[in-house]
Protein backbone atom coordinates (compact mmCIF):
# COMPACT_ATOMS: atom_id res chain seq x y z
CA UNK A 1 0.00 0.00 0.00
CA UNK A 2 2.80 1.93 0.71
CA UNK A 3 3.29 5.25 -1.95
CA UNK A 4 -0.19 4.59 -3.48
CA UNK A 5 -1.18 7.67 -1.83
CA UNK A 6 -5.30 7.96 -1.05
CA UNK A 7 -4.19 11.99 -1.91
CA UNK A 8 -5.50 12.45 1.76
CA UNK A 9 -1.58 12.93 3.02
CA UNK A 10 -3.33 11.22 6.27
CA UNK A 11 -1.88 7.66 6.99
CA UNK A 12 -2.24 4.75 9.81
CA UNK A 13 -0.69 2.06 11.27
CA UNK A 14 -2.33 -1.33 10.88
CA UNK A 15 -1.35 -4.27 12.52
CA UNK A 16 -2.42 -8.27 12.11
CA UNK A 17 -2.40 -9.10 15.50
CA UNK A 18 -2.08 -12.97 14.70
CA UNK A 19 1.35 -12.33 12.34
CA UNK A 20 3.19 -9.96 15.84
CA UNK A 21 5.40 -12.37 17.20
CA UNK A 22 7.09 -9.42 19.66
CA UNK A 23 10.41 -8.39 18.06
CA UNK A 24 9.80 -4.70 18.96
CA UNK A 25 12.01 -3.28 16.15
CA UNK A 26 8.51 -1.11 15.12
CA UNK A 27 8.84 0.34 18.63
CA UNK A 28 12.30 1.07 18.55
CA UNK A 29 12.16 2.72 14.61
CA UNK A 30 9.24 4.69 15.47
CA UNK A 31 8.02 5.37 18.71
CA UNK A 32 6.06 7.94 18.10
CA UNK A 33 3.31 5.71 16.78
CA UNK A 34 4.44 2.10 18.41
CA UNK A 35 4.38 0.89 21.82
CA UNK A 36 5.28 -2.29 23.02
CA UNK A 37 2.98 -3.59 25.50
CA UNK A 38 3.58 -5.70 29.15
CA UNK A 39 4.50 -8.89 27.12
CA UNK A 40 6.55 -6.86 24.33
CA UNK A 41 3.96 -7.24 21.61
CA UNK A 42 3.12 -3.81 19.50
CA UNK A 43 0.47 -1.72 20.56
CA UNK A 44 -0.28 0.69 18.20
CA UNK A 45 -0.87 4.38 19.27
CA UNK A 46 -4.41 6.03 17.93
CA UNK A 47 -2.45 8.47 15.97
CA UNK A 48 -2.88 9.74 12.58
CA UNK A 49 0.39 10.05 10.67
CA UNK A 50 0.83 12.96 8.02
CA UNK A 51 2.88 13.07 5.41
CA UNK A 52 6.97 13.83 5.71
CA UNK A 53 9.20 12.81 8.13
CA UNK A 54 6.72 11.57 10.26
CA UNK A 55 5.43 8.80 7.59
CA UNK A 56 9.18 8.27 6.54
CA UNK A 57 9.34 7.39 10.29
CA UNK A 58 6.41 4.76 9.96
CA UNK A 59 7.33 3.40 6.86
CA UNK A 60 10.42 2.12 8.46
CA UNK A 61 8.68 0.30 11.14
CA UNK A 62 6.56 -1.42 8.64
CA UNK A 63 9.81 -2.54 6.70
CA UNK A 64 11.43 -3.64 9.79
CA UNK A 65 9.46 -6.38 10.91
CA UNK A 66 10.29 -9.46 10.28
CA UNK A 67 6.88 -11.47 10.31
CA UNK A 68 5.09 -8.57 8.03
CA UNK A 69 2.59 -7.89 10.77
CA UNK A 70 2.27 -3.76 10.17
CA UNK A 71 1.10 -2.08 7.24
CA UNK A 72 0.48 1.59 6.52
CA UNK A 73 -3.01 2.49 4.93
CA UNK A 74 -4.17 5.68 3.65
CA UNK A 75 -6.71 7.34 5.44
CA UNK A 76 -9.74 8.80 3.72
CA UNK A 77 -9.53 12.88 3.68
CA UNK A 78 -11.37 14.86 6.24
CA UNK A 79 -14.66 16.32 5.13
CA UNK A 80 -14.08 19.86 3.87
CA UNK A 81 -16.32 22.56 5.65
CA UNK A 82 -18.10 23.88 2.78
CA UNK A 83 -18.70 21.56 0.15
CA UNK A 84 -18.05 22.44 -3.87
CA UNK A 85 -19.12 19.76 -6.51
CA UNK A 86 -15.31 19.21 -7.09
CA UNK A 87 -14.59 18.08 -3.52
CA UNK A 88 -16.99 15.69 -3.80
CA UNK A 89 -16.21 14.04 -6.29
CA UNK A 90 -12.23 13.71 -5.04
CA UNK A 91 -13.71 12.61 -1.50
CA UNK A 92 -15.98 9.81 -2.82
CA UNK A 93 -12.37 8.91 -5.03
CA UNK A 94 -10.11 8.97 -2.51
CA UNK A 95 -12.53 6.40 -0.37
CA UNK A 96 -12.98 3.75 -3.69
CA UNK A 97 -8.92 4.15 -3.28
CA UNK A 98 -8.78 3.52 0.28
CA UNK A 99 -11.11 1.05 0.17
CA UNK B 1 -46.82 -14.44 -1.57
CA UNK B 2 -47.78 -13.91 2.00
CA UNK B 3 -49.94 -16.98 2.75
CA UNK B 4 -51.71 -16.79 6.40
CA UNK B 5 -51.60 -20.63 8.28
CA UNK B 6 -54.16 -21.25 10.43
CA UNK B 7 -51.44 -22.36 12.98
CA UNK B 8 -49.41 -19.01 12.24
CA UNK B 9 -52.40 -16.36 12.60
CA UNK B 10 -51.64 -13.27 13.57
CA UNK B 11 -50.66 -13.01 17.13
CA UNK B 12 -53.93 -12.78 18.92
CA UNK B 13 -53.85 -10.73 22.82
CA UNK B 14 -53.73 -13.88 24.23
CA UNK B 15 -51.37 -16.29 22.66
CA UNK B 16 -48.58 -17.78 24.53
CA UNK B 17 -45.59 -15.58 24.51
CA UNK B 18 -43.11 -18.22 24.54
CA UNK B 19 -43.35 -21.66 22.62
CA UNK B 20 -41.30 -24.65 23.54
CA UNK B 21 -40.52 -27.31 20.74
CA UNK B 22 -43.66 -28.82 19.75
CA UNK B 23 -46.09 -26.45 20.47
CA UNK B 24 -48.79 -25.42 18.11
CA UNK B 25 -48.17 -21.51 18.06
CA UNK B 26 -44.45 -21.53 18.25
CA UNK B 27 -42.74 -20.75 14.68
CA UNK B 28 -39.01 -22.42 13.99
CA UNK B 29 -39.95 -25.52 16.81
CA UNK B 30 -43.71 -25.99 15.71
CA UNK B 31 -44.72 -28.93 14.51
CA UNK B 32 -44.41 -32.17 16.10
CA UNK B 33 -43.46 -33.04 19.27
CA UNK B 34 -39.19 -33.23 20.42
CA UNK B 35 -39.56 -37.18 21.03
CA UNK B 36 -40.93 -37.93 17.86
CA UNK B 37 -37.24 -36.77 16.63
CA UNK B 38 -36.73 -35.08 13.17
CA UNK B 39 -39.63 -34.11 11.73
CA UNK B 40 -39.70 -36.30 7.82
CA UNK B 41 -40.34 -34.02 4.48
CA UNK B 42 -43.84 -35.11 4.30
CA UNK B 43 -44.89 -33.57 7.47
CA UNK B 44 -42.52 -30.64 6.44
CA UNK B 45 -44.55 -30.30 3.54
CA UNK B 46 -47.99 -30.69 4.86
CA UNK B 47 -47.04 -28.71 7.56
CA UNK B 48 -45.01 -25.32 5.57
CA UNK B 49 -46.13 -25.85 1.75
CA UNK B 50 -43.02 -25.58 -0.25
CA UNK B 51 -40.65 -22.85 -0.29
CA UNK B 52 -41.84 -21.15 -3.18
CA UNK B 53 -39.96 -19.56 -6.18
CA UNK B 54 -39.59 -16.53 -6.68
CA UNK B 55 -36.82 -14.12 -8.08
CA UNK B 56 -33.28 -13.42 -6.48
CA UNK B 57 -34.05 -9.76 -6.67
CA UNK B 58 -37.77 -10.24 -4.80
CA UNK B 59 -36.68 -12.44 -2.10
CA UNK B 60 -33.41 -9.97 -0.91
CA UNK B 61 -35.65 -7.23 -0.46
CA UNK B 62 -38.22 -9.52 1.17
CA UNK B 63 -35.62 -10.29 3.43
CA UNK B 64 -34.29 -6.60 3.93
CA UNK B 65 -37.58 -5.81 4.77
CA UNK B 66 -37.66 -8.25 7.21
CA UNK B 67 -34.51 -6.56 8.97
CA UNK B 68 -33.47 -10.13 10.23
CA UNK B 69 -30.39 -10.04 12.37
CA UNK B 70 -27.72 -12.58 12.57
CA UNK B 71 -28.66 -15.04 15.59
CA UNK B 72 -24.86 -15.96 15.85
CA UNK B 73 -23.57 -13.56 18.46
CA UNK B 74 -22.78 -10.74 15.66
CA UNK B 75 -26.32 -9.29 14.99
CA UNK B 76 -25.19 -8.60 11.79
CA UNK B 77 -28.27 -7.92 8.96
CA UNK B 78 -29.06 -11.12 6.81
CA UNK B 79 -30.11 -8.68 4.04
CA UNK B 80 -26.94 -6.69 3.52
CA UNK B 81 -25.04 -10.21 3.70
CA UNK B 82 -26.87 -11.09 1.25
CA UNK B 83 -26.41 -7.95 -0.94
CA UNK B 84 -22.88 -8.19 -0.52
CA UNK B 85 -22.33 -11.73 -1.40
CA UNK B 86 -25.08 -11.10 -4.84
CA UNK B 87 -23.16 -8.20 -5.91
CA UNK B 88 -19.67 -9.73 -5.05
CA UNK B 89 -17.41 -11.06 -8.26
CA UNK B 90 -17.88 -15.23 -8.43
CA UNK B 91 -20.24 -17.58 -8.26
CA UNK B 92 -21.75 -17.39 -5.00
CA UNK B 93 -22.62 -20.24 -2.01
CA UNK B 94 -24.12 -20.64 1.27
CA UNK B 95 -22.43 -22.37 4.41
CA UNK B 96 -24.70 -22.68 7.46
CA UNK B 97 -23.06 -22.69 10.68
CA UNK B 98 -24.14 -25.62 12.67
CA UNK B 99 -21.18 -25.42 15.35
CA UNK B 100 -22.50 -24.01 18.13
CA UNK B 101 -19.22 -24.15 20.22
CA UNK B 102 -20.70 -22.13 23.18
CA UNK B 103 -21.05 -24.96 25.73
CA UNK B 104 -24.06 -23.54 27.17
CA UNK B 105 -25.73 -23.03 23.98
CA UNK B 106 -28.50 -25.88 22.89
CA UNK B 107 -30.58 -24.18 20.29
CA UNK B 108 -28.72 -24.49 16.86
CA UNK B 109 -28.43 -28.01 17.88
CA UNK B 110 -31.84 -28.93 18.51
CA UNK B 111 -32.96 -27.05 15.50
CA UNK B 112 -30.96 -29.49 13.01
CA UNK B 113 -32.03 -32.31 15.40
CA UNK B 114 -35.67 -31.82 15.07
CA UNK B 115 -36.49 -29.31 12.48
CA UNK B 116 -33.20 -30.15 9.68
CA UNK B 117 -35.58 -29.58 6.99
CA UNK B 118 -36.66 -26.01 7.79
CA UNK B 119 -32.89 -25.63 7.92
CA UNK B 120 -31.95 -26.66 4.52
CA UNK B 121 -34.98 -24.51 3.09
CA UNK B 122 -33.13 -21.89 5.07
CA UNK B 123 -29.97 -22.16 3.11
CA UNK B 124 -31.59 -23.03 -0.54
CA UNK B 125 -33.71 -19.83 0.00
CA UNK B 126 -30.32 -17.76 0.91
CA UNK B 127 -28.54 -19.62 -2.33
CA UNK B 128 -31.81 -18.66 -4.94
CA UNK B 129 -31.34 -15.03 -3.53
CA UNK B 130 -27.90 -14.91 -4.36
CA UNK B 131 -27.73 -16.99 -7.48
CA UNK B 132 -25.84 -20.26 -6.26
CA UNK B 133 -26.19 -23.48 -6.03
CA UNK B 134 -24.26 -25.35 -3.41
CA UNK B 135 -25.14 -25.19 0.29
CA UNK B 136 -22.01 -26.39 2.58
CA UNK B 137 -23.69 -27.60 6.26
CA UNK B 138 -20.78 -27.47 9.03
CA UNK B 139 -21.57 -29.62 11.92
CA UNK B 140 -20.23 -32.35 14.03
CA UNK B 141 -20.29 -35.78 12.88
CA UNK B 142 -21.63 -38.36 15.71
CA UNK B 143 -24.24 -36.02 17.04
CA UNK B 144 -27.94 -36.37 16.16
CA UNK B 145 -28.00 -33.21 14.88
CA UNK B 146 -25.45 -34.63 12.41
CA UNK B 147 -27.42 -37.64 11.78
CA UNK B 148 -30.43 -35.64 11.43
CA UNK B 149 -29.40 -33.63 8.65
CA UNK B 150 -27.43 -36.70 6.46
CA UNK B 151 -30.88 -38.08 6.32
CA UNK B 152 -33.04 -34.97 5.69
CA UNK B 153 -30.67 -34.45 2.45
CA UNK B 154 -31.15 -37.66 1.44
CA UNK B 155 -34.63 -37.39 1.45
CA UNK B 156 -35.06 -34.27 -0.66
CA UNK B 157 -35.83 -34.40 -4.17
CA UNK B 158 -33.04 -32.94 -6.71
CA UNK B 159 -33.78 -29.52 -6.61
CA UNK B 160 -30.78 -28.29 -8.46
CA UNK B 161 -28.94 -27.09 -4.93
CA UNK B 162 -26.19 -29.33 -3.95
CA UNK B 163 -25.65 -29.83 -0.22
CA UNK B 164 -22.12 -30.50 1.61
CA UNK B 165 -21.59 -31.36 4.68
CA UNK B 166 -17.99 -30.82 6.69
CA UNK B 167 -17.52 -32.39 9.83
CA UNK B 168 -16.04 -29.61 11.81
CA UNK B 169 -13.76 -29.77 14.93
CA UNK B 170 -15.55 -29.66 18.39
CA UNK B 171 -13.66 -26.45 19.36
CA UNK B 172 -15.20 -22.88 20.49
CA UNK B 173 -13.16 -21.09 17.50
CA UNK B 174 -13.85 -23.39 14.61
CA UNK B 175 -17.27 -21.66 14.70
CA UNK B 176 -16.06 -18.24 14.43
CA UNK B 177 -16.98 -17.07 10.48
CA UNK B 178 -13.02 -16.80 9.20
CA UNK B 179 -11.90 -19.82 11.12
CA UNK B 180 -14.72 -21.83 9.80
CA UNK B 181 -13.54 -20.22 6.28
CA UNK B 182 -10.29 -21.14 6.64
CA UNK B 183 -11.01 -24.91 7.89
CA UNK B 184 -13.13 -25.75 4.65
CA UNK B 185 -10.71 -24.43 2.78
CA UNK B 186 -8.23 -26.65 3.91
CA UNK B 187 -6.36 -25.05 6.37
CA UNK B 188 -6.41 -24.48 10.48
CA UNK B 189 -9.77 -23.73 11.99
CA UNK B 190 -8.03 -20.34 12.98
CA UNK B 191 -9.44 -17.08 13.04
CA UNK B 192 -7.49 -14.71 10.44
CA UNK B 193 -7.40 -11.36 10.99
CA UNK B 194 -7.20 -10.28 7.39
CA UNK B 195 -8.41 -10.55 4.50
CA UNK B 196 -11.85 -9.52 2.73
CA UNK B 197 -15.43 -11.07 4.78
CA UNK B 198 -16.62 -14.11 3.87
CA UNK B 199 -19.82 -12.70 1.87
CA UNK B 200 -17.36 -10.98 -0.65
CA UNK B 201 -14.29 -14.15 -0.71
CA UNK B 202 -14.81 -16.67 1.31
CA UNK B 203 -14.58 -20.15 0.12
CA UNK B 204 -12.30 -20.73 -2.13
CA UNK B 205 -12.74 -17.44 -3.03
CA UNK B 206 -16.12 -17.41 -4.08
CA UNK B 207 -18.91 -14.95 -2.25
CA UNK B 208 -20.01 -17.41 0.80
CA UNK B 209 -23.09 -16.71 2.63
CA UNK B 210 -22.35 -17.62 6.00
CA UNK B 211 -24.56 -17.55 8.78
CA UNK B 212 -26.33 -19.38 11.84
CA UNK B 213 -28.26 -22.31 11.73
CA UNK B 214 -31.13 -20.25 13.42
CA UNK B 215 -30.81 -17.44 10.95
CA UNK B 216 -31.35 -19.66 7.94
CA UNK B 217 -34.31 -21.24 10.08
CA UNK B 218 -36.19 -17.64 10.68
CA UNK B 219 -34.87 -17.19 6.37
CA UNK B 220 -37.42 -20.09 5.62
CA UNK B 221 -40.54 -19.13 7.16
CA UNK B 222 -39.38 -15.46 5.58
CA UNK B 223 -39.47 -17.15 2.29
CA UNK B 224 -42.78 -18.54 2.36
CA UNK B 225 -44.67 -16.33 4.68
CA UNK B 226 -43.49 -12.30 4.22
CA UNK B 227 -41.71 -9.86 5.88
CA UNK B 228 -45.04 -8.60 7.62
CA UNK B 229 -45.48 -12.02 8.67
CA UNK B 230 -41.78 -12.15 10.58
CA UNK B 231 -42.28 -8.80 12.13
CA UNK B 232 -45.45 -9.53 14.13
CA UNK B 233 -43.42 -11.56 16.31
CA UNK B 234 -41.04 -9.40 18.49
CA UNK B 235 -40.91 -6.09 18.97
CA UNK B 236 -40.60 -2.99 16.28
CA UNK B 237 -36.46 -2.66 17.09
CA UNK B 238 -35.60 -6.88 16.96
CA UNK B 239 -38.44 -7.65 14.67
CA UNK B 240 -38.70 -11.86 14.45
CA UNK B 241 -38.84 -13.81 17.48
CA UNK B 242 -35.67 -15.39 19.10
CA UNK B 243 -34.79 -18.99 20.49
CA UNK B 244 -33.07 -19.30 23.64
CA UNK B 245 -31.06 -21.55 25.91
CA UNK B 246 -31.98 -21.27 29.59
CA UNK B 247 -29.17 -23.16 30.85
CA UNK B 248 -27.12 -23.12 35.02
CA UNK B 249 -29.07 -24.23 37.99
CA UNK B 250 -32.43 -24.32 36.70
CA UNK B 251 -34.76 -27.36 35.97
CA UNK B 252 -33.43 -29.44 32.77
CA UNK B 253 -30.48 -26.94 31.87
CA UNK B 254 -30.29 -26.90 28.35
CA UNK B 255 -33.91 -25.97 27.30
CA UNK B 256 -34.60 -24.40 24.54
CA UNK B 257 -37.55 -21.60 24.31
CA UNK B 258 -38.76 -19.41 21.46
CA UNK B 259 -39.23 -15.92 22.62
CA UNK B 260 -42.58 -14.69 20.08
CA UNK B 261 -42.96 -11.27 22.33
CA UNK B 262 -40.65 -9.91 24.64
CA UNK B 263 -41.46 -11.24 27.69
CA UNK B 264 -39.26 -10.57 30.70
CA UNK B 265 -36.82 -12.81 31.78
CA UNK B 266 -38.08 -13.29 34.70
CA UNK B 267 -41.24 -14.84 33.43
CA UNK B 268 -39.44 -16.81 31.14
CA UNK B 269 -36.72 -18.22 33.36
CA UNK B 270 -39.10 -18.41 36.76
CA UNK B 271 -40.72 -21.52 35.64
CA UNK B 272 -38.01 -23.28 35.72
CA UNK B 273 -36.35 -22.33 39.11
CA UNK B 274 -36.26 -25.24 41.35
CA UNK B 275 -39.30 -24.82 43.42
CA UNK B 276 -38.70 -21.70 46.34
CA UNK B 277 -35.45 -20.57 44.87
CA UNK B 278 -34.30 -17.01 44.49
CA UNK B 279 -31.08 -17.17 41.86
CA UNK B 280 -28.37 -15.24 42.74
CA UNK B 281 -27.56 -13.43 38.99
CA UNK B 282 -28.16 -14.22 35.24
CA UNK B 283 -25.03 -14.48 32.62
CA UNK B 284 -26.96 -13.02 29.49
CA UNK B 285 -25.42 -13.53 26.22
CA UNK B 286 -23.43 -16.92 26.85
CA UNK B 287 -19.88 -17.32 28.21
CA UNK B 288 -18.76 -14.09 26.70
CA UNK B 289 -21.47 -12.13 28.06
CA UNK B 290 -22.87 -10.10 31.26
CA UNK B 291 -23.56 -11.04 34.67
CA UNK B 292 -26.81 -9.12 35.69
CA UNK B 293 -28.02 -9.69 39.39
CA UNK B 294 -31.47 -11.24 39.64
CA UNK B 295 -33.69 -8.43 40.82
CA UNK B 296 -32.28 -6.36 38.38
CA UNK B 297 -32.73 -9.00 35.53
CA UNK B 298 -35.84 -10.39 36.69
CA UNK B 299 -37.42 -7.63 35.04
CA UNK B 300 -35.54 -7.10 31.98
CA UNK B 301 -37.36 -7.59 28.69
CA UNK B 302 -35.97 -10.33 26.48
CA UNK B 303 -35.63 -8.12 23.89
CA UNK B 304 -32.14 -8.00 22.01
CA UNK B 305 -32.33 -4.39 21.33
CA UNK B 306 -33.44 -3.10 25.04
CA UNK B 307 -30.59 -5.51 26.47
CA UNK B 308 -28.18 -4.56 24.08
CA UNK B 309 -29.42 -0.47 25.42
CA UNK B 310 -28.80 -1.90 28.85
CA UNK B 311 -25.41 -3.28 27.84
CA UNK B 312 -26.26 -7.38 28.59
CA UNK B 313 -26.66 -8.36 24.39
CA UNK B 314 -28.82 -11.90 23.72
CA UNK B 315 -25.58 -12.38 21.72
CA UNK B 316 -26.60 -16.56 21.05
CA UNK B 317 -29.48 -16.48 23.47
CA UNK B 318 -27.88 -17.91 26.27
CA UNK B 319 -29.34 -17.26 29.63
CA UNK B 320 -27.51 -18.80 31.98
CA UNK B 321 -29.06 -18.75 35.95
CA UNK B 322 -26.44 -19.04 39.13
CA UNK B 323 -28.03 -20.04 42.36
CA UNK B 324 -28.32 -17.78 45.28
CA UNK B 325 -25.91 -20.33 47.11
CA UNK B 326 -23.40 -20.18 44.59
CA UNK B 327 -20.29 -17.97 44.09
CA UNK B 328 -20.07 -15.54 40.71
CA UNK B 329 -16.46 -15.13 41.03
CA UNK B 330 -15.50 -18.92 40.95
CA UNK B 331 -17.91 -19.60 38.32
CA UNK B 332 -16.35 -17.03 36.40
CA UNK B 333 -13.05 -18.19 37.37
CA UNK B 334 -13.72 -21.59 35.90
CA UNK B 335 -15.36 -20.00 32.77
CA UNK B 336 -12.19 -17.77 32.24
CA UNK B 337 -9.57 -20.84 32.71
CA UNK B 338 -11.99 -22.64 29.72
CA UNK B 339 -11.43 -19.58 27.91
CA UNK B 340 -7.26 -19.39 28.32
CA UNK B 341 -7.79 -22.75 27.35
CA UNK B 342 -9.65 -22.50 24.44
CA UNK B 343 -7.12 -19.62 23.04
CA UNK B 344 -5.82 -19.98 19.68
CA UNK B 345 -2.70 -19.07 20.09
CA UNK B 346 -2.15 -16.85 17.52
CA UNK B 347 -2.35 -13.31 19.32
CA UNK B 348 0.35 -12.60 22.08
CA UNK B 349 -1.92 -10.77 24.34
CA UNK B 350 -4.18 -13.49 23.94
CA UNK B 351 -2.12 -16.09 24.64
CA UNK B 352 -0.02 -14.72 27.53
CA UNK B 353 -2.95 -12.67 28.94
CA UNK B 354 -5.59 -14.74 29.71
CA UNK B 355 -3.81 -17.34 31.56
CA UNK B 356 -2.73 -14.17 33.26
CA UNK B 357 -6.20 -12.84 33.97
CA UNK B 358 -7.01 -16.19 35.48
CA UNK B 359 -4.38 -17.01 37.76
CA UNK B 360 -5.09 -13.24 38.93
CA UNK B 361 -8.41 -13.96 39.63
CA UNK B 362 -7.91 -17.02 41.01
CA UNK B 363 -5.54 -15.33 43.74
CA UNK B 364 -9.24 -13.28 44.55
CA UNK B 365 -11.18 -16.59 44.41
CA UNK B 366 -9.04 -18.53 46.88
CA UNK B 367 -9.07 -15.56 49.60
CA UNK B 368 -5.81 -14.46 49.47
CA UNK B 369 -5.73 -11.13 47.58
CA UNK B 370 -3.09 -8.81 48.09
CA UNK B 371 -4.29 -5.11 48.42
CA UNK B 372 -3.22 -4.68 44.73
CA UNK B 373 -5.22 -7.53 43.09
CA UNK B 374 -8.39 -5.32 41.73
CA UNK B 375 -5.84 -2.91 39.96
CA UNK B 376 -3.70 -5.88 39.05
CA UNK B 377 -7.29 -7.08 36.76
CA UNK B 378 -8.42 -3.85 35.37
CA UNK B 379 -4.28 -3.36 34.07
CA UNK B 380 -4.48 -6.98 32.53
CA UNK B 381 -7.87 -6.23 31.35
CA UNK B 382 -7.33 -3.61 29.58
CA UNK B 383 -3.79 -4.69 27.76
CA UNK B 384 -5.96 -7.55 26.47
CA UNK B 385 -9.30 -6.04 25.36
CA UNK B 386 -8.92 -4.75 22.12
CA UNK B 387 -5.90 -6.70 21.35
CA UNK B 388 -6.40 -10.24 19.67
CA UNK B 389 -6.86 -10.73 15.62
CA UNK B 390 -10.38 -11.82 16.65
CA UNK B 391 -12.96 -11.19 19.66
CA UNK B 392 -12.23 -14.27 21.36
CA UNK B 393 -9.90 -12.61 24.26
CA UNK B 394 -12.49 -9.64 24.22
CA UNK B 395 -15.35 -11.86 25.47
CA UNK B 396 -12.94 -13.45 28.41
CA UNK B 397 -12.37 -9.25 29.83
CA UNK B 398 -15.48 -8.58 29.33
CA UNK B 399 -16.80 -11.97 31.44
CA UNK B 400 -14.51 -10.68 33.91
CA UNK B 401 -15.40 -6.91 34.16
CA UNK B 402 -19.06 -7.45 34.64
CA UNK B 403 -18.24 -10.43 37.21
CA UNK B 404 -16.21 -7.69 39.27
CA UNK B 405 -18.93 -5.40 38.64
CA UNK B 406 -22.33 -7.56 39.91
CA UNK B 407 -20.58 -9.58 42.68
CA UNK B 408 -19.20 -6.91 44.54
CA UNK B 409 -20.37 -8.35 47.90
CA UNK B 410 -18.32 -11.45 47.36
CA UNK B 411 -15.69 -9.53 45.97
CA UNK B 412 -16.06 -7.99 49.79
CA UNK B 413 -16.12 -11.36 51.35
CA UNK B 414 -13.29 -13.01 49.53
CA UNK B 415 -11.11 -9.96 50.17
CA UNK B 416 -11.82 -10.09 53.67
CA UNK B 417 -10.61 -12.46 56.41
CA UNK B 418 -14.06 -14.48 57.05
CA UNK B 419 -13.95 -15.17 53.62
CA UNK B 420 -16.70 -16.96 51.58
CA UNK B 421 -19.35 -19.13 52.57
CA UNK B 422 -21.00 -19.75 49.04
CA UNK B 423 -20.88 -22.74 47.20
CA UNK B 424 -17.82 -22.71 45.13
CA UNK B 425 -18.40 -26.32 43.14
CA UNK B 426 -19.05 -25.60 39.06
CA UNK B 427 -21.91 -26.12 37.58
CA UNK B 428 -22.08 -24.40 33.99
CA UNK B 429 -21.82 -26.97 31.27
CA UNK B 430 -18.33 -26.71 29.79
CA UNK B 431 -18.02 -28.36 26.25
CA UNK B 432 -14.79 -30.30 25.56
CA UNK B 433 -11.71 -28.40 24.57
CA UNK B 434 -9.27 -29.40 21.60
CA UNK B 435 -6.70 -26.92 20.74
Amino acid sequence: MIGKAGGSGRWRLEIDATACRGHGICALKSPDHVALDRWGFAHLEPVTIGDGADRRKAERAVGACPTGALRLEPLPPVPPRHTTTADTRTTQLSHGAAD
Amino acid sequence: MTVTFPMFGAAAPNAAAVAASGDPHGRLLAGPPAAAGWERIGSHLTRLGPLSRCSPDDLRAEITDACLLGRGGAGFPLGRKLEMAAGARGHPLVVVNGSEGEPASRKDQELLELRPHLVLDGAVAAAIAVGGDEIVIGAHRGRDAWDAVAAAIAERAADGIRCHMVDLPPTYLAGESSALVSFVNGGAPLPRSRGAPAALQGIAGRPTVLSNVETFAHLALIARLGPAWFCQAGSRDSPGSTLVTVNGDVRWPGKVLEVLRPVTIGELVEPFLPEGSRPRAVLVGGYAGTWVEWVDARSLPLDRGKLSEVGAPLGCGVLCVLGSQRCGLAETLRLLEWFAAGSAGQCGPCALGLPQLAAELNELVASRPDRRVRRRLNELASSIAGRGGCHFPDGAVHLVESALQTFGAEVSSHRSRRGCNLDHRAYFPLGAFRR
